[in-house]
């Protein structure tokens, strides 16, 4: 009796050993870096008419996927720094599936550092929401993917030579991710974008474009209620990062006596506040303040940057030139696109709610119509080590 | 059957309780309070915790009243003996249908993150197993495993969770007290059920040695289970923001998800989070069907309990998986805290104690006029 059960034991125990089911081999997985989505628009209309029982062929989406070369990472081959598949699809999960036909390695998403979006995409509300939930819903796609528009086709930006042999996903997650930040683009993250949109109903993705040689990413793509409205360039964005708090450096050049020099922001701090004014209005008041250097002034006037009252004429000047330049940001935020990047909504809920029972109903009619302030208060510390 | 003495300790009877009241309830805690209090989540986190208490605390008069004696012994002790086997199968039956739901929003959290391709059968017959196992050798054994887990489980989770520190915002608590106050109190049941678990306790009290002590333990289990789950309102709220959290199925294991551990060594923590997380949950499952499985040996008027452990596991697989979905699953969990829970944790204990002082009460005056 106890041999038969040490026998059965003994089939029985290697069936414990087999390790996991859904085991796939590191080396058999194709570590997607970056996604592009772009709406797939037919180049001819064939004058027929839409035909609706053509599900099976239903064309929607372009896909494009990349992944590296993990063997050339390693130096144990050569040859292109990573493999790009792209294809037009009804939605990103039968692009999925179209790609797996097609490549060797396995599908896998956990890693998958960027995600392009096109702006043709990004104009169709429907489109947009329904791709802002594929990564939400996703359990593979990290919450921490930096997510991008481009006013091109992402087929584009992720089909493009780095340059630097190097794939292009990686190229761009290095990018943002580089200690030396510039706060001419907004918040990269899908969590930090998608949690801004559900609370205010406006977010800024931040823009990529394909230049001649480069990539570059920089300014931002404005969109409300999941629709891109506008753009930004980036040094409209570095004001308005810098107007919410996010910008902590800047350089400006200011126009002084007909000079051009260049005060450096550092410290940067922005207090936006808002309440209902005397006259029912409501207020928008922003407080910068900053402390700087001078980069650069004009050669061969020794004295005269080292001399206190002179230094007081650029705060001044900084200041007034500062407070108009980002008047205009916010102007053509709060006018031309009617969008509440600023997040005064979210503010006037949480600290002015009795404010904020009164106008949130027609919020989107009173926004645009709210007085906004801004003041400005530089001051210049230190110029350098020329006098 | 002397393998161990089935006594514990009132140390080990506070890592049971903590280990078992904190199981898959906190990983949607924060959904349901941001969706029912809105900013004063927190508030109504601290008012479920006192109501809670509260209740607690009438339960712990009970025990104390008879110590060392099961649920069903008191309750035959203050009424009449069928009264105390009907008192014993409602127990029973609201401690089967727990498991029921338990190991099913467990099968369905771990095939969600964990693993994707194993059905959710086998998921859930191993860990069942696993549970048999460990309620076969006895409270004595469940006790050391959740001494052992507690710190290896709940630990590391809540230590995590500071990492997104940077990242919090915590105006999303604002403005303070601005939702309807009656709004707020039928938000308070929310957070008094997710401290279910710990009427237990009117059965595990028969197992412990310094009975005295064991009013002071508890409520350190609970005050230790209130500050968790505070914490974890607290940071899941801040960093996702009312409305993030609203529509988050599992706010918590996405917060884990966002973590990011400086260094690029460590990516998609929220694996190795959620399988030290399913230790937490499996104490909750032994315990419950420890629980279980004594009341019915004792209902049986059976010395031992071990050999029922297996027996009532085809029965909880098989109407596990009844529920269609997972929206489903948290609907029957949320209808049957609600009822259930308030049954066996509130009317129940109250009613015996009612009974008793009234019965003391009536003695006394019988007493005198004799």
């Amino acid at each position: 009796m106890r041999k038969i059960l040490s026998l059965f034991l003994l089939c029985i125990i290697p069936l414990f050993f087999s390790g996991c089911w859904d085991n796939i081999e590191i080396d058999e997985r194709a570590f997607i870096t970056g996604m592009g989505f772009d709406k797939y628009e037919e180049k001819e209309k064939k004058g027929e008419e839409e035909k609706e029982t053509q599900v099976s062929n239903l064309k929607r989406y372009i896909l494009t996927v990349t992944y590296p070369n993990v063997a050339m990472i390693a130096q144990k081959a050569e040859g292109d720094p990573s493999y790009i598949y792209s294809t037009v699809c009804a939605s990103p999960s039968d692009g999925k599936q179209q790609i797996n036909l097609r490549n060797n390695k396995n599908f896998y998403l956990n890693h998958s550092k960027v995600a392009i979006i096109g702006a043709e995409l990004a104009r169709d509300e429907k489109m947009m929401r329904e791709i802002l939930d594929v990564i939400q819903r996703s359990i593979y796609i990290n919450r921490k993917i930096h997510i991008f528009i481009t006013p091109q086709k992402a087929q584009e930006i992720l089909t493009m030579d780095t340059g630097k042999n190097m794939d292009m996903g990686l190229f761009l997650e290095e990018l943002i991710e580089k200690e030396i930040t510039s706060p001419r683009r907004p918040e990269t993250s899908f969590d930090a974008i998608i949690t801004n949109l559900r609370e205010s109903n406006a977010s800024m993705f931040p823009r990529i474009a394909k230049g001649e040689k480069e990539v570059t990413t920089g300014g931002a793509a404005v969109l409300k209620g999941y629709k891109l409205v506008g753009w930004l360039d980036p040094i409209e964005t570095r004001d308005v990062n810098i107007l919410k708090g996010r910008g902590k450096i800047a350089d400006y050049t200011i126009k002084i006596d007909k000079l051009y020099i260049v005060v450096e922001q550092m410290n940067l701090r922005s207090k936006m506040k808002a309440y209902e004014g005397e006259d029912k209005r409501i207020n928008i008041d922003f407080e910068v303040e900053a402390e700087g250097i001078l980069l650069q002034h004009y050669y061969g006037v020794p004295g005269e940057p080292f001399d206190s009252s002179y230094i007081e004429k650029i705060n001044k000047v900084t200041e007034k030139q500062l407070t108009n330049e980002f008047l205009q940001v916010v102007e053509k935020i709060q006018k031309q696109y009617k969008t509440d990047i600023f997040k005064v909504g979210e503010y006037l809920r949480k600290f002015e709610p009795k404010t904020w029972e009164k106008v949130k109903n027609n919020w989107d009619e009173i926004y645009p119509e709210t007085k906004v302030n801004i003041d400005v208060k530089m001051h210049v510390r230190r110029v350098g080590i020329e006098g | 059957m002397n393998r161990n003495n089935d006594r514990i300790t009132s140390d080990q009877l506070f890592s049971v309780l903590v280990t078992l009241i904190i199981g898959i309830g906190i990983l949607s805690l924060p959904r349901n309070l941001a969706d029912k209090a809105g900013p004063d989540s927190l508030i109504v986190m601290v008012a479920g915790a006192i109501v809670f208490g509260v209740i607690a605390l009438i339960i712990l008069k009970l025990i104390t009243k008879f110590p060392n004696k099961t649920i069903i012994e008191i309750g035959s002790s203050i009424t009449s003996k069928p009264i105390g086997t009907i008192i014993g199968f409602i127990y029973l039956f609201y401690l089967v249908v727990l498991i029921i739901l338990e190991i099913r929003a467990f099968g369905e959290i771990s095939k969600n993150f964990l693993l994707l391709a194993t059905p959710i059968e086998v998921i859930m017959i191993t860990f069942l197993l696993a549970s048999v196992y460990t309620v076969r050798s006895g409270i004595e054994t469940i006790a050391r495993m959740s001494v052992l887990i507690l710190p290896l489980s709940i630990i590391p989770a809540i230590f995590t969770m500071f990492f997104v520190m940077g990242e919090l915002d915590p105006s999303y608590f604002l403005p303070f007290f601005h939702t309807p106050p009656l709004k707020l109190i039928k938000a308070i049941p929310e957070v008094a059920f997710s401290f279910l678990g710990f009427e237990f306790i009117l059965f595990l009290g028969f197992f412990v040695k310094d009975f005295d002590k064991i009013k002071r333990v508890s409520m350190w289990s609970l005050g230790t289970v209130s500050v968790i789950y505070f914490i974890t309102v607290f940071i899941t709220i801040a960093r996702f923001g009312i409305a993030e959290t609203k529509s988050l199925i599992w706010p918590v294991v996405t917060l884990f998800k966002t973590v990011e551990i400086p260094g690029t060594i460590f990516e998609n923590v929220e694996v190795v989070i959620m399988s030290i997380w399913l230790l937490s949950i499996f104490m909750t499952v032994v315990i419950t069907h420890f629980g279980a499985v004594f009341l019915l040996s004792r209902l049986l008027k059976s010395r031992e309990h071990n050999y029922l452990a297996l027996p009532i596991i085809p029965v909880v697989y098989l109407i596990s998986l009844i529920p269609e979905n997972v929206a489903q699953v948290y609907d029957f969990l949320g209808l049957f805290s609600n009822f259930f829970g308030s049954i066996s944790a509130v009317i129940i204990p109250s009613f015996l104690l009612a009974i008793s002082y009234f019965k003391r009460k009536s003695k006394h005056g019988r007493g005198k006029n004799a």
